[in-house]
């Protein structure tokens, strides 16, 4: 086998343009193409952890949300129901002092009423006795008995002071 | 009859005159006594004695019947009353049945 150095080199030519035309037009732009494919695919993986880790913080927020829209509820509920129970133990006060004022009203009404009664009752009786008294005094005391009065009181008079 | 008119007109002028000289104190001090029967000589005089010694001075009476007082007597001096008469016993038993 003879070897020609004049095909060998040609050869050798051939296949480093080969080479370099291969390594120009094939293997770089697909090595590119791979390069970029794999920096998308880790964007787009590091955009679904930050994406995950995002809804986890917003899911945290939410929660937290959740939990303080409770408490500031529980706490306005809360005061709601403290204000009712101050308005419903103001309104009970004031219908009882509205009440006891009215029963004492009545009450001095009705010891009025007693009172009057009992003054006219006494009037009646207080008449009825000196009425009677004088009437009957009028009509039964003698000259004798005038007389006797008077000596009785001329010896009463005797013995008070008198200026 | 005429003469005893004219000394019957003396009389009342002497007396007049005699009344005339004589000062209020000289009656002493009048008190008005009411009494539903006029009071006895024995009990005004009783009255002239006890009123003169406990006020000190010459007393006259003046009696007056009131049958009103019902019983008893009421003295009326100066602006002063002595009232035991039935009649305000009476009242003052009013009083007190309505003070009761």
């Amino acid at each position: 086998m003879e070897i020609r150095i004049g095909q060998l080199i040609f050869q050798v030519v051939n296949f480093a343009i080969l080479l370099f035309l291969l390594n120009k037009f094939l293997y770089r732009p697909i090595l590119r193409i791979l390069e970029e494919r794999a920096a998308r695919i880790k964007e787009g993986l590091e955009a679904a952890e930050k994406s995950i880790a995002e809804k986890a913080k917003l899911e945290e927020k939410k929660k937290k949300m959740l939990v303080d829209a409770e408490k500031q509820s529980n706490v306005i509920l809360q005061q709601a129901q403290d204000r009712a129970k101050k308005v419903e133990k103001e309104i009970v006060a004031q219908a009882k002092k509205e009440a006891e004022k009215l029963v004492q009203k009545e009450q001095r009404l009705l010891l009025a009423k007693i009172d009057q009664d009992r003054s006219k009752l006494q009037r009646q009786v207080a008449d009825l006795v000196v009425d009677t008294t004088q009437a009957v005094l009028e009509k039964s005391l003698t000259q004798k008995e005038q007389k006797a009065i008077i000596n009785r009181q001329i010896a009463y008079i005797k013995n008070v002071k008198i200026n | 009859m005429p003469q005893a008119v004219s000394d019957l007109k003396k009389l009342g002028q002497r007396f007049l005159q005699f009344i005339q000289t004589k000062k209020p104190e000289d009656f002493g001090l009048i008190v008005r006594v009411e009494s539903v029967i006029p009071l006895t000589k024995d009990q005004q005089s009783k009255l002239i004695k006890i009123l003169s010694q406990k006020l000190k001075t010459k007393v006259t009476i003046e009696n007056q019947v009131n049958k009103a007082i019902i019983g008893g007597i009421r003295i009326k001096y100066q602006d002063k009353l002595i009232d035991v008469s039935i009649k305000t016993k009476l009242d003052r038993l009013e009083e007190s049945l309505l003070n009761e």
